[in-house]
């Protein structure tokens, strides 16, 4: 029998009882590669923690409280620990729509689209994402930009005085600047293009760079929204929290993607750490399982519940540990301390 | 990601989810085992996808992905491993329909995973022996060696199943 008569004959085989793809497939499967995407982030960048892990260790987590006065930018997103939004967008032009927030150690990002259409045939018209690196963050590893070096770009005029550049983008306009703590902060404008700085397919045309400009004239980093969990659990003794980060995506349909995720041990590294993750939409139809050293939850109170011990601990005991406090539809009902003394 | 390159994502899985699910089924030999394969496959696409969009064939790229992953998982210890029922089976297995193309699936499930692999995709998906070590990233005798131990080992498993000689031409039958 030869290769060709061998192809005929598995091709014969070919299943005929193909099932159709569950409902949401494709959308969790974005919403989990996103969140894998974070996830690395997050652990790439757990050395930046340690500062974070000697404060929450000793206090809990703590939200800085709100300076009005406050016009000098702070040091940095990194500073501030990972559990308060720093970003406060000022400005955004109209139709605006808060499509994403995250908030990092090594990165915090606002995300804003207007949407035109129905909800079931939405199209973007325009994006606008802020981010804040802190200092001693020289490439955007994560965010909009991927792998870009800051102070590399073609030099602008400087923003509220800070040395501002265009980076290159071929695929939108994007606008970086510097704080004197050596944080960066960056404003990009999705769509088409070709070179830095490039304007056409933003939505905003000829408009593109002023409407970049505005936004990051009136962007501040001294917000002081704190990080909301849809879940909270006891850390057992001697353990702190590590990392943590949270997610919300609306989608043009209203749909709400989450995730949300803690990581705690008596180390500094994440990666010698437990973690406890939620997502959602949750998954349907599956079983509780072990997978890949992690214990899954298909659906516990509408979210996917996914956890991991370290040194190979028991991740179902520390998954019957967690509480879910929010619904997944509605992050307004999440709690800002998921550390249950 | 910026929203370009998230887009050419979402487009991209939209439309080799299919196919690349037929493959994974067919090393898995389970439409639930494969769907899970997908999804990794798609995840690990999406934090490679700068580079997966500068190379040569997208869809070479994430077969790729998919066939190391499923190989990497066949490695795993059992107790690590996806459990793709949530209760175990409870009735018998049918025994083997040899008028049923079932059979080559059931066949190739019980060969190990990397003459699964090597079978898939020169049999189903079409490579040459070139093609799938360059996938595999193994020599091409390996890949040789490989197809001749699975081919070895489906005869034996399947002795009634109609195998043609090499000169007989289906379309005269």
């Amino acid at each position: 029998m030869n290769d060709e008569k061998l192809r005929e004959l598995f091709l014969d085989a070919e299943p005929v009882d193909e099932p159709p793809l569950a409902p949401g497939y494709l959308e969790s499967t974005v919403t989990a590669a996103r969140q894998a995407r974070r996830r690395r982030t997050l652990r790439n960048t757990a050395v930046g923690a340690v500062a974070v892990v000697a404060v929450l260790g000793l206090v809990g987590l703590v939200v800085r409280p709100y300076l009005p006065d406050h016009r000098t930018p702070p040091a940095s997103a990194r500073s501030a620990g990972p559990l308060v939004q720093r970003l406060d967008a000022k400005w955004m032009p109209g139709g605006a729509n808060l499509h994403e927030q995250s908030v990092e150690d090594s990165v915090q990002a606002l995300r804003y689209e207007k949407w035109v259409g129905t909800p079931r045939d939405a199209r973007t018209i325009w994006s606008v994402e802020v981010s804040l690196y802190p200092p001693g963050v020289g490439t955007a590893a994560d965010g909009p930009l991927e792998d870009a070096e800051f102070g590399h770009g073609t030099k602008v005029d400087p923003v509220r005085g800070m040395p501002a550049e265009l980076l290159p983008d071929a695929n939108g306009y994007t606008l970086e600047w510097k704080y004197p703590s050596g944080a960066h902060a960056v404003v990009t404008i999705g769509g088409t293009g070709g070179k830095a700085g490039a304007t056409a397919g933003t939505g905003f045309g000829d408009r593109t760079p002023s409407v970049a400009r505005r936004v990051a004239e009136n962007l501040r980093i001294d917000g002081t929204t704190p990080m909301r969990f849809p879940f909270a659990l006891h850390l057992p003794a001697n353990q702190h929290v590590v990392a943590a980060d949270s997610l919300v995506m609306r989608a043009p349909n209203g749909t709400v993607s989450t995730h949300a995720s803690l990581s705690f041990g008596s180390g500094p590294r994440v990666k010698d750490s437990s973690t406890v993750m939620t997502s959602s939409p949750a998954e349907q139809g599956k079983p509780q399982r072990f997978a890949g050293g992690n214990y899954f939850v298909p659906n516990r109170g509408g979210f996917t519940l996914q956890t991991s011990v370290a040194g190979h601990g028991d991740g179902k005991k520390l998954a019957d540990r967690v509480r879910i406090v929010g619904t997944p539809t509605d992050p307004g009902t999440w709690r800002p301390d998921p550390i249950l003394n | 990601m910026n929203p370009r390159q998230q887009r050419d994502y979402e487009s991209y899985i939209q439309g080799r989810v299919a196919a690349l699910r037929r493959t994974a089924y067919r090393l898995t030999a389970s439409w639930d085992a494969a769907d899970d394969l997908v999804q990794d496959t798609f995840v690990k696409l999406y934090l490679h996808w700068t580079k997966a969009a500068a190379a040569r064939s997208i869809d070479a790229y994430s077969r790729r992905i998919l066939v190391n992953l499923f190989l990497e998982q066949a490695r795993r210890p059992w107790y690590r491993r996806v459990l793709s029922f949530a209760s175990p089976p409870d009735q018998i297995a049918e025994p083997v329909d040899r008028d049923s193309a079932l059979d080559l699936h059931a066949a190739v499930g019980q060969l190990a995973a990397g003459q699964r692999a090597v079978l898939v995709l020169r049999y189903w998906e079409g490579l040459d022996v070139a093609e799938t070590a360059a996938l595999l990233g193994c020599s091409e005798g390996t890949v040789k060696s490989q197809s001749s131990a699975a081919i070895d080992r489906l005869r034996r498993l399947l002795p009634g199943y109609p195998v043609r000689s090499a000169n007989t031409d289906r379309s005269t039958e």
